[in-house]
């Protein structure tokens, strides 16, 4: 899959979950900032990439995945290791 | 049991003495983990203690914590005491703003912290920020000065979840939490074989009472299995063999779903099936269908799991009769940071439906006139740091006001049925919960709903339902017409006139906790505005 395919998922996931127009969101804006989430809501929002993608973060990532660009990046990373 | 100790970190000294080669702290994944033996963590807390000394800071002094739940924190922790210092544990992600003015408020002289945080934020608020590695890297001899501690000295500032108001700092003294530790050992104790999987952050009270100071005390060990991401939990029961977890409502759903979802392709529940029919499901099923299920259920939580404890909001008292057949018992409780902070538990199975279990041995609870649950004990805190005014009228007589209306009943049992802050009186002069109101007006077309008071024309209050819809191209009629329904049904004093539509989710604490006060200001504002 394609970079631009990837964002395109992640956005249509952002939006569906936040119930908020996510289209116009700057790549590397911090999503937790932009949509308000709080931790328990970003960690949701996490574990629902990770089942769209079929990938596992490595732990120490997911604090860095705060943006559109991030998780893209960390999606494509994630998909060349095997799922844990 | 606690009576031997006098101070909090007398816990891990005891435990060096009682459990020296038991694993007390944890970090687990699934490429390995780390942590600390009871005899390593008590001189590793040692070591650190005399670090932070010799970063001047002196007895009494305060100390941010602001780290995700480790073995780590747990250093931290009982280094910061062992000091003779007063913990003031924030959450990990707590933004730099919010840190500034929590630093302020308690006066804080220094952060401990993963890393050193915005140059900026530290000077701004003048902490001392210590990097948690130079903490466990310590290797100054121990002091071996007595701290001049005792019981009576303060040992944490704990905020409150700010779901009602602004966050106060609540002053516990070594003695009120080591009262509130032995009430609970005295009903619930685990042993040294146990274990303790950590979900929720120490920062919270309940955990560090529940998820911490009790197991240690008990010899058992506590696990930290990193971000708390359903599937990462649910990993961790098995794999590290996992008996006991604190969670909340919020977490508890999605590990539910997480279940669901590692069963939906065999012959268990069907994914995102609702509660209800998922309970009626188990209930119908014969003892082979059950035992069939158990076992299924097994496969994916582990077999050691037996005990989860769900605290910091009302548990759907469905949840408890769909995982005690499982084999899985749900604990009901009820506490505040002002009470230490459990004030009464229960197994959910042994509690009649939507009770919160009994007070905890020497912790009194009271209903007064208008149905506010008081609570006195040696649990109880001293006041709020920096607002004795507030700290007073508190604990005004003798009781501590929790601000949450509830009732007992003739076998001891507590209720908790609102929040006093939140009742409503309407135009017609008639007093009403929004926690009455709300079971009445769930429907699959709203992903979140809750009842605020909005203020009407005559100082009264207008009961308003709020929904956030389940997607977002249902149309305003669709949803009127389903709350025209609803309301219908309700019986007439729970009749809510006004619906609002939100697009973002419900504004709540870090815990999940409904943020009511906050969002009902809000849209309160935004009604004016429009006027």
């Amino acid at each position: 899959m394609k970079g631009e395919e990837v964002e395109r998922l992640v956005r249509a996931l952002l939006g569906e979950l936040s119930r908020s127009d996510v289209s116009a969101l700057g790549r590397d804006e911090d999503l937790v900032e932009h949509l308000g989430l709080d931790s328990l809501q970003g960690l949701s929002f996490l574990a629902a990439v990770e089942k769209r993608f079929q990938v596992r973060f490595p732990d120490e990532l997911l604090a860095a995945l705060r943006s559109v660009g991030a998780l893209v990046e960390g999606i494509q990373s994630a998909r060349k290791e095997p799922v844990a | 049991m606690s009576a031997a100790f006098e101070l909090l970190d007398d816990i891990v000294r005891s435990g060096a003495q009682r459990f020296p080669d038991r694993p007390a702290v944890l970090r687990t994944t699934s490429a390995g983990g780390y942590g600390f033996r009871y005899v390593e963590l008590d001189s590793v807390v040692e070591s650190a203690a005399a670090a932070l000394r010799a970063e001047g800071l002196r007895p009494g002094e305060r100390v941010m914590l602001s780290l995700a739940g480790s073995p780590e924190w747990v250093v931290a922790f009982f280094a910061i005491l062992r000091a003779g210092l007063i913990a003031v544990p924030i959450l990990a992600d707590t933004p730099g703003t919010a840190l500034d003015s929590m630093a302020a408020l308690t006066g804080a002289r220094a952060l401990v912290a993963r890393k050193r945080t915005t140059p900026q934020s530290a000077t701004r608020a003048g902490l001392c920020e210590i990097a948690i590695d130079r903490l466990l890297g310590a290797t100054h001899a121990p002091g071996n000065a007595p701290v001049g501690c005792s019981g009576a000295a303060t040992a944490l500032l704990a905020f409150t979840s700010g779901s009602t108001a602004r966050p106060r700092a609540v002053e516990l003294t070594h003695a009120s939490l080591l009262a509130n530790l032995d009430a609970l050992l005295r009903v619930r104790r685990v042993g040294p074989e146990d274990a303790l999987l950590s979900m929720l952050p120490p920062a919270h009270l309940f955990e560090l009472m529940a998820g911490l100071l009790a197991p240690l005390a008990c010899g058992a060990r506590v696990v930290y299995a990193g971000p708390p991401l359903p599937n990462r939990l649910i990993d961790a029961l098995g794999r590290d063999r996992i008996t006991h977890a604190l969670t909340v409502p919020a977490l508890l759903h999605a590990l539910y779903e997480e279940v669901l979802e590692g069963m939906a392709d065999g012959s268990g529940p069907r994914q995102r099936a609702d509660l209800a029919q998922s309970v009626r499901r188990i209930e119908s099923l014969r003892a082979d269908e059950l035992d069939e299920l158990r076992a299924e259920v097994r496969e994916l939580v582990g077999q050691t799991f037996r005990v989860l404890c769900v605290g910091g909001a009302a548990v759907d008292p469905l949840m408890a009769r769909l995982l005690t057949p499982l084999g899985i018992g749900v604990e009901v409780g009820y506490g505040l940071s002002e009470a230490s902070p459990i004030v009464s538990l229960g197994l959910a199975s042994e509690c009649p439906p939507g009770s919160v279990g009994r007070p905890l041995p020497g912790v009194e609870v009271r209903i007064d006139e208008r149905a506010e649950i008081h609570v006195r004990g040696a649990n109880v805190m001293r006041g709020y740091w920096g607002d004795p005014a507030t700290g007073a009228e508190a604990l005004a007589g003798g009781w501590l006001h929790t601000g949450d209306l509830g009732r007992l009943d003739d076998d001891g049992f507590l209720f908790v049925t609102g929040r006093l802050k939140e009742v409503m009186v309407t135009a017609a002069g008639e007093t009403l919960h929004p926690e009455e109101l709300e079971p009445y007006y769930a429907s699959p077309l709203f992903a979140e709903h809750c009842v605020v008071p909005l203020k009407g024309n005559q100082g009264n209050d207008v009961p308003t339902l709020v929904i956030v819809p389940a997607r977002k191209e249902l149309t305003s009629q669709e949803l009127q017409d389903a709350f025209v329904r609803l309301r219908a049904s309700a019986p007439a004093r729970c009749r809510v006139t006004s619906l609002v539509r939100l697009a973002a989710p419900l504004p709540r604490t870090a815990l999940g906790k409904l943020r009511r006060r906050v969002l009902a200001e809000e849209l309160s504002a935004e009604k004016e505005a429009q006027a």
